[in-house]
């Protein structure tokens, strides 16, 4: 079974899926930056037209890819998914050190746990930042709800989760976070889902040594324009890991990660001719509401309606496409 | 040098309300009602109990009343636990006299994602708009009158307009609101080994904001003191408005650093008072910091010596604090006293020096 923010559905039903999206961005900070201009009201209107123009395009399921602190709202989601009627699977997990807020990046710093007020005075309980406590973070944001800002459970669960890395190196609290992700994962049977491409094979060491089966393991972000390598991802393919090609739509050329979805396209035409159609993820990133980031330009609908025809033009089979929309996304997310 | 100032420059900010300089009382210039690192509150694990922290921090701030002191200056900054409604009521409460700053220190801690990257952009979608594909305004940056605004996130402007708003209009806390207290000093500081890109730009925004401000500005990270020094006078701060804090930090001790800053003109801090804890790297005995603060009053630096004790009353994140705020009262300034310090040398550390520093110009 896979938890959506709605519930818990089988696997079959979630249709075609896109699993790298997001209805909200924002780097941590933003909730105290009173420049911002959050209008949950347009948000959820933006949202829900965009998710209904997937919907109508034939699309069924998006992965909220925000993790626990950027800008995720878990009302939100259940409500615009209500709405919209797409399937929303939020993630539980953080992002690398650079996204990730102080109180979550010392090992050694105690955190007060809870306050006993004794007759003798006041005793505190810490606990200590390790790949465990955070474990039990993600478990129970797995299992119990996802935590919202002030310390809330609320009672929508997550139904992925993802790991992440700095640029140049996966740092000690990176690797906190990545073992704390998978200890998560493989207790609560859910697939992990990788960004930080440039730092995917420490991060995918880290998940086999945490016992992470390589079909539950979407490494993401491998056409980032700063990282493209094939040989790299027919590698994990191989390894019977999915590879996601998952900026879609991000074609301005003047950042960085960005490349033309043309040569996506070739990307992922090259990966189905070398047989790897079964390990193969698609998705665009799209953001309706960005933050901390530039807001592209594309939506939600973009994969299904801009992209999939370009790669028919390139004479992929249908079948192909229902594959890797459809049967990965299922296979991925269900476990089977 | 004289400048003409704002007739409301004559008084300090403070969570209770304005006050003239000369009724701070005795004042320490570098404490935390409350501290906790950013992202605390989307930690489960942590039971934060408002109610419990209102109990530790009255408690605390009525016991450095009731031992004689006045004012406490909170140097949480934007993101290290400020809760100003709370506090506000607390000092109402207790009476002693909090000052909140604004401000960062170092990016690991205290600069949040948001507030680090550039290219920062603050969005409101508008309707969707199926034809093009996207969203109306997709790219709208919102004005407010009689705000300072820049919509780049990349330059050391928009953290000085940050910082500016703090203290000509008051304060933020989480959820986009802007409070009525404002604050009344800032502080910045750096990563223990080097400057990096994001604090210098909050090192320059911090100047340039207290500058125009007329307010000061502490610097929390003794290790790169000369930089932070170079960069705060590099933006037009004046030395005298400069406060180096933690100058009693056990890893970084130099009482040549000390008197050659004081010789500048800045002020020198010896803020961490109490923290005697050896298993932690940056304590050393009161004792050794007795020693240091009587060699810098025999050599004539008095009137540029502040203390402090760096107290947190509700500990989040970080390792427990052991005593309170009264420390510098109760059991510091009696072994001044011992090693032979005169009243009006202990009178012009804990009351003159932070009113001189306190006081806008």
């Amino acid at each position: 079974m896979v938890m959506t923010v709605k519930g818990e559905m089988r696997p079959e039903e979630l249709g075609w899926a896109a699993l790298f999206e997001h209805i909200l961005f924002a780097f941590p900070g933003w909730e105290n930056d009173p420049w911002v201009d959050f209008n949950r009201a347009q948000v959820t209107e933006s949202a829900v037209a965009s998710l209904r123009e997937f919907k109508n395009a034939g699309g069924g399921t998006i992965v909220d890819f925000n993790g626990t602190l950027l800008g995720r709202d878990a009302e939100l989601l259940a409500n615009i998914s209500s709405l919209a009627d797409v399937n929303i699977i939020a993630t539980t997990g953080f992002s690398g050190q650079d996204f990730t807020p102080g109180h979550f990046l010392f090992p050694g710093a105690t955190r007060r746990r809870d306050i006993l007020d004794q007759q003798a005075g006041i005793t505190y309980e810490v606990q200590r930042l390790d790949a465990d406590y955070l474990a039990k973070i993600f478990y129970e944001e797995l299992t119990l709800g996802m935590v919202g800002p002030g310390m809330m459970r609320t009672s929508f669960k997550a139904g992925v989760v993802k790991t992440g890395a700095n640029w140049d190196r996966v740092t000690e609290a990176d690797e906190i976070a990545i073992r704390g992700a998978a200890r998560a994962a493989k207790k609560a049977g859910v697939a992990v889902l990788t960004t930080g491409i440039s730092q995917a094979q420490r991060q995918w060491e880290i998940l086999l040594e945490e016992g992470i089966k390589p079909d539950r393991i979407v490494i993401g972000r491998c056409d980032d324009g700063r990282a493209i390598d094939l040989e790299r991802d027919k590698e994990f393919a191989r390894k019977g890991a999915f590879v996601s090609y998952n900026h879609i739509g991000w074609e301005d050329t003047s950042l960085p990660y960005c490349i033309p979805d043309e040569r996506r396209a070739e990307l992922v035409k090259t990966m189905i001719k070398n047989g790897f159609a079964e390990n193969i993820i698609l998705s665009c990133d799209a953001v309706c509401c960005a933050i901390s980031i530039p807001q592209p330009k594309h939506s939600y609908s973009h994969l299904l309606k801009s992209f999939v025809p370009r790669l028919k033009k390139l004479r992929i089979k249908d079948s192909v496409i229902d594959t890797i929309l459809r049967e990965n996304p299922k296979r991925v997310l269900g476990g089977k | 040098m004289t400048r003409v100032v704002p007739a409301e420059w004559a008084r300090v900010p403070t969570l209770t309300g304005e006050v003239s300089p000369n009724d701070l009382g005795i004042v320490l210039l570098s404490e935390n009602l409350m501290f906790g690192l950013p992202g605390w509150w989307y930690d489960p694990e942590v039971n934060f109990d408002r109610a419990d922290a209102f109990e530790l921090i009255r408690s605390a701030l009525l016991d450095f009343k009731q031992s004689g002191g006045g004012t406490i200056v909170d140097t949480s900054g934007i993101t290290l636990g400020r809760d100003l409604t709370l506090c506000s009521r607390i000092a109402k409460l207790t009476g002693v006299q909090v000052v909140a700053a604004t401000g960062f220190e170092d990016e690991n801690t205290s600069i949040p994602t948001h507030f680090a990257l550039p290219g920062s952009n603050y969005f409101a979608p508008g309707p969707f708009d199926p034809k093009r594909g996207g969203y109306a305004n997709s790219v709208w940056q919102r004005e407010i009158p009689g705000n300072f605004y820049t919509a780049n996130g990349g330059t050391k402007e928009y953290l000085m307009f940050l910082f500016y708003n703090e203290m000509t209009q008051g304060m933020v806390a989480p959820g986009f609101i802007r409070t009525k207290f404002k604050a009344g000093i800032a502080k910045t500081g750096c990563g223990w080994d080097h400057v990096n890109p994001v604090e210098e730009r909050s090192i320059r925004g911090t100047a340039l904001a207290a500058r125009k401000a007329g307010l000061p500005v502490i610097i929390t990270c003794i290790n790169q003191v000369r930089r932070e020094f170079e960069l705060l006078v590099d933006e037009g701060l004046e030395p005298d408005r400069i406060v180096i804090g933690h100058c009693d930090d056990g890893r970084a001790i130099d009482l040549e650093r000390d008197k050659e800053f004081a010789r500048k003109g800045a002020f020198i801090a010896y803020d961490r008072i109490g923290w005697e804890d050896s298993s932690l790297s940056y304590a050393i005995s009161d004792e050794r910091r007795a020693e240091m603060v009587k060699t810098m009053v025999e050599a004539g630096f008095a009137e540029q010596i502040v203390l402090s004790c760096n107290a947190v009353a509700c500990t989040i994140t970080g390792p427990k604090c052991r005593h309170s705020f009264s420390h510098i009262l109760k059991s510091f300034v009696p072994r001044l006293k011992k090693a032979g310090l005169k009243d009006n040398a202990i009178d012009t550390m804990l009351r003159e020096n932070p009113k001189r520093i306190l006081t806008r110009r």
